[in-house]
């Protein structure tokens, strides 16, 4: 069901999506404060941050089905075209959490919704790179998560800079899988530097430009957000995923209109992307309460930067249909 | 009678005194910790974050500040302070407790740097948030950029409490607090020109922004998880 706005259709895209796998059979008994302890802390940010009458019971938010991400993102959600961003997760579920396998049934059960995205992990070496084509060249990747606080035995992160991730970085040009969405936190390598710095961003967003890769901040680089205003104003290629920041808009509009302004101001109504998170949050009421949403006068004023229609049918579709190349219906692209 | 009482309220007040880094607020504002005198000179202290995978370098600056505050109290003998419902809580408990560094209970994971640049880059985040407030303040009362530039520490009103807040971040990132010194200054101590201060403020009010905005994410987190308050700026 599409969005409709004086008669026309809002062309949606949920740029952030999952499919998990967190039921308690998916555990792995060496791992099972972890794998407990990771979806508990989702499901405090679910009920947290979601109207009283969006809140599942945790055994659903554990594991929901097929037609439960069908209906909350289609039929009721008014997207047109939701993004895989797969986070593997294999130290602490047999089956991983949310990985590109499971994803990909959902995307080749229904390819006109789904945009199905890969992921490496620099750690994984050269058998990485090696799987990452052999991937490729199966799905046809346009794009990857990147969750740089994974662990792997005893490493707990790794950064975009490392030697390794420029290897990577180098094989997703060659390949055409331009769209590198970035996740921080809560633990990094070296564990005492600041888990959530996105320097090394800003970092590989210079060096890669001219090689056509795109880095997306996913959460805008929350709790970072000062330092990736200031690297997505200097580097084009960089854009803010607004997952994590959209469900504000209910449970703390202000914080919302204030952290918007901003990235209006820094980055521009061009470079954000909506996203539900799904399903930490289901885009039903999230799209509806964005169309309904008007910046406060004195933030206009304070920073000059308004929310118009044009912008926010950018930010909820238009802006991810660019980047990935989607087809938006000649009536839903025109502006206004 | 009166004494076991005194020695609670002053081990609370010290507690109140240690900051979540992060976020610029005292943990017993925050809710994040209490103690408890548990036997004689003997004071527990429980921390509980947000999340249980709240960053344990975080968590590590915490749970050493509340150790050392409520040590640093007469009549304090002995301290345990525990991370609860945290996945590295007892690693980072036991650390603390036993004097360790960060690289030493985290053996092999940190550079060996410790975490003494983690902790000066949240001073400078604090101090900048609360810089950015007072000096937007005054231009909101009609102060011209020229006008603040020429301004020095003796101009602030004492008797303010966002003045002494403000000059205690100062204090803790080693700038100076004499009243000669210039008001408006980067990290580093060099006053901030008349033409530099409007992009400055731009810069510095997204800092403000950011903590004011973790601080109610993560304040809601542990609301959501534990029940209690919220806490707003």
């Amino acid at each position: 069901m599409a969005y409709r706005h004086n008669g026309e259709d809002v062309f949606v895209v949920d740029s952030h999506v999952h499919f998990w796998d967190a039921s308690e059979a998916n555990w792995r008994p060496d791992a099972r404060v972890y794998a407990d302890g990771w979806i508990r802390c989702f499901y405090d940010y679910h009920k947290n941050l979601s109207p009283a009458e969006w809140v599942w019971p945790l055994p659903k938010y554990q594991k929901y089905t097929e037609q439960d991400m069908m209906k909350d993102l289609f039929e009721e959600g008014y997207v047109d075209r939701a993004i895989f961003l797969p986070t593997a997760l294999k130290d602490w579920y047999v089956d991983g959490f949310n990985t590109v396998e499971r994803d990909a049934v959902m995307a080749e059960k229904h390819p006109d919704r789904f945009i199905l995205n890969g992921r490496w992990d620099p750690r994984d070496g050269e058998a990485g790179l090696y799987r990452l084509e052999e991937e490729h060249r199966r799905w046809g990747f346009r794009g990857v998560k990147l969750y740089t606080a994974e662990w792997k035995g005893a490493s707990k992160g790794w950064k975009l800079t490392d030697d390794m991730s420029r290897r990577y970085l180098d094989r997703c040009a060659e390949l055409g899988i331009v769209n590198i969405h970035v996740h921080k936190g809560p633990t990094i390598w070296p564990l005492n530097r600041d888990a959530f710095d996105v320097a090394d961003v800003d970092d590989v967003a210079t060096a890669y430009r001219d090689a056509g890769l795109r880095f997306i901040v996913e959460h805008c680089g929350l709790p970072r957000l000062e330092d990736f205003c200031w690297i997505g104003t200097q580097e084009p290629n960089v854009y803010g995923g607004l997952a994590v920041v959209m469900p504000f808009i209910h449970a703390r509009p202000r914080y919302f209109a204030e952290v918007l302004s901003e990235m209006l101001w820094w980055l521009g109504e061009d470079r954000l992307l909506f996203a539900s998170d799904y399903a930490l949050w289901s885009p039903k009421w999230l799209v509806e309460k964005f169309m309904a949403f008007e910046l406060p006068d004195d933030l206009r004023q304070q920073k000059g930067v308004d929310l118009t229609l044009e912008g926010k049918r950018k930010i909820l579709g238009l802006n991810a249909a660019k980047l990935y190349d989607i087809q938006v219906p000649v009536a839903q692209a025109a502006a206004g | 009678m009166s004494r076991p009482t005194s020695l609670q309220d002053e081990v609370t007040a010290a507690l109140a005194a240690v900051t979540d880094p992060e976020l610029d607020r005292s943990l017993v504002e925050l809710g994040f910790a209490r103690a408890a005198l548990d036997g004689p000179g003997h004071v527990t202290v429980e921390l509980r974050l947000p999340t249980f995978w709240c960053a344990p370098n975080f968590a590590y600056l915490m749970v050493q500040d509340a150790h050392d505050a409520v040590a640093g109290v007469p009549g304090v003998e002995s301290v345990s302070v525990r991370l609860l419902d945290h996945f590295a809580g007892e690693e980072i408990s036991a650390g603390v407790a036993r004097g360790a560094s960060f690289d030493d209970a985290f053996d092999g994971l940190g550079d060996g740097e410790g975490l003494d640049a983690l902790r000066r880059l949240f001073h400078v985040k604090a101090f900048t948030a609360r810089q950015e407030q007072l000096v937007r303040g005054l231009l909101h009362g009609g102060s011209t950029p020229a006008d603040v530039a020429a301004l020095r520490l003796a101009d602030l009103d004492p008797a303010d409490p966002d003045c002494r807040e403000y000059l205690e971040k100062r204090r803790r990132l080693g700038l100076s607090t004499d009243p000669a010194a210039p008001l408006a200054v980067l990290p580093n101590g060099h006053p901030i020109p008349a033409e530099r201060l409007i992009p400055y403020l731009d810069r510095a009010r997204v800092t403000r922004i950011s903590v004011e905005t973790n601080t109610a994410f993560c304040s809601g987190m542990h609301a959501t998880r534990y029940g209690g308050p919220e806490v707003n700026r």
